[in-house]
């Protein structure tokens, strides 16, 4: 029952989104405004988990959508605006992870269970600067936004096979800098 | 001891908690005005200075042509001098010959 209104629901938002981007495409700016109105909260939260910043999280998903507009004319279905929007966000964010220079040395801060939730969350926030770009965007995806292996492959664009593989990756390298940056404190 | 992975959890970002409010569409809205006139200008401008070219060489064409037959007139103006009537001999009347 509660699949049946979710169904529901996404199927409405899609043939809203099919008459908003048709309207986009006639260069109609409220139906623009009305877009992003739906899909701002979605993109920021996206953007602010990958990148950990709230602010550049919000300038990229700003880049998001005005590359959304500008690129509407290669949107084939005109249902897919939100799966269309959410590979453009992540694209931009692997982009600003790429652009990032290299972390130093870890912090060390507390051992996780005994320090209060700030610094753990400052500690998991750092660590998380250790991994390489695809293997962080593959651990938010999954772990932050709770997106099925299907779902991260195709915001990524990558087989399902490799999002398996880069996960198993990501959370043992994640377990490990954890591991040792809470020994060295303890 | 807690799975690290789980801690990711509790760090993620809510819809409210990453959300910028209304003045997100505002800013969305003010870059993409600024992105549209930045294209039209890109994608006029070389054809608004091919326009200024011609216009330059279409001027210096019409100063040319007005130039230049003033120059020829007078050359052939010099030439005619010895061919005006005023230059003709006067020929003598005989008025008292009846």
């Amino acid at each position: 029952m509660a699949e049946d209104s979710l169904t529901l629901t996404r199927a409405e938002v899609a043939a809203e989104d099919l008459s908003l981007v048709a309207r986009i495409r006639a260069g109609d700016t409220d139906a623009m405004n009305a877009m992003v109105a739906r899909h701002r909260q979605r993109l920021n939260r996206v953007a602010a988990n990958v990148l950990r910043d709230r602010h550049e999280g919000e300038d990229v998903a700003q880049e998001a959508f005005l590359k959304a507009f500008r690129e509407i004319s290669k949107l084939r279905d005109d249902k897919a605006f939100s799966g269309f929007i959410y590979r453009i966000c992540v694209r931009l964010c692997m982009d600003r992870l790429r652009s990032r220079k290299p972390e130093g040395e870890i912090i060390e801060c507390g051992d996780g269970t005994n320090g209060s939730k700030v610094e753990t969350k400052i500690l998991v926030e750092k660590l998380l600067e250790f991994l390489s770009p695809e293997l962080r965007m593959t651990l938010v995806l999954r772990e932050m936004e709770q997106l099925s292996y299907d779902e991260v492959a195709d915001a990524m664009n990558v087989p399902v096979g490799t999002v398996r593989s880069r996960l198993h990756a990501a959370r043992e390298r994640f377990r490990a800098i954890y591991l040792d940056a809470t020994k060295e404190a303890m | 001891m807690t799975d690290p992975v789980d801690l990711l959890k509790d760090i993620a970002y809510t819809d409210e908690s990453a959300d910028p409010g209304r003045e997100f569409e505002e800013m969305v809205m003010s870059r993409w005005r600024a992105d549209s006139l930045k294209r039209t200008a890109q994608y006029w401008l070389p054809s608004a200075l091919g326009a200024v070219a011609a216009a330059l060489a279409l001027l210096a064409v019409v100063q040319w042509t007005m130039t230049v037959p003033e120059s020829k007139q007078f050359q052939r103006g010099g030439a005619e001098a010895k061919l005006t009537p005023g230059t003709a001999p006067a020929l003598p009347t005989f008025t008292d010959q009846e």
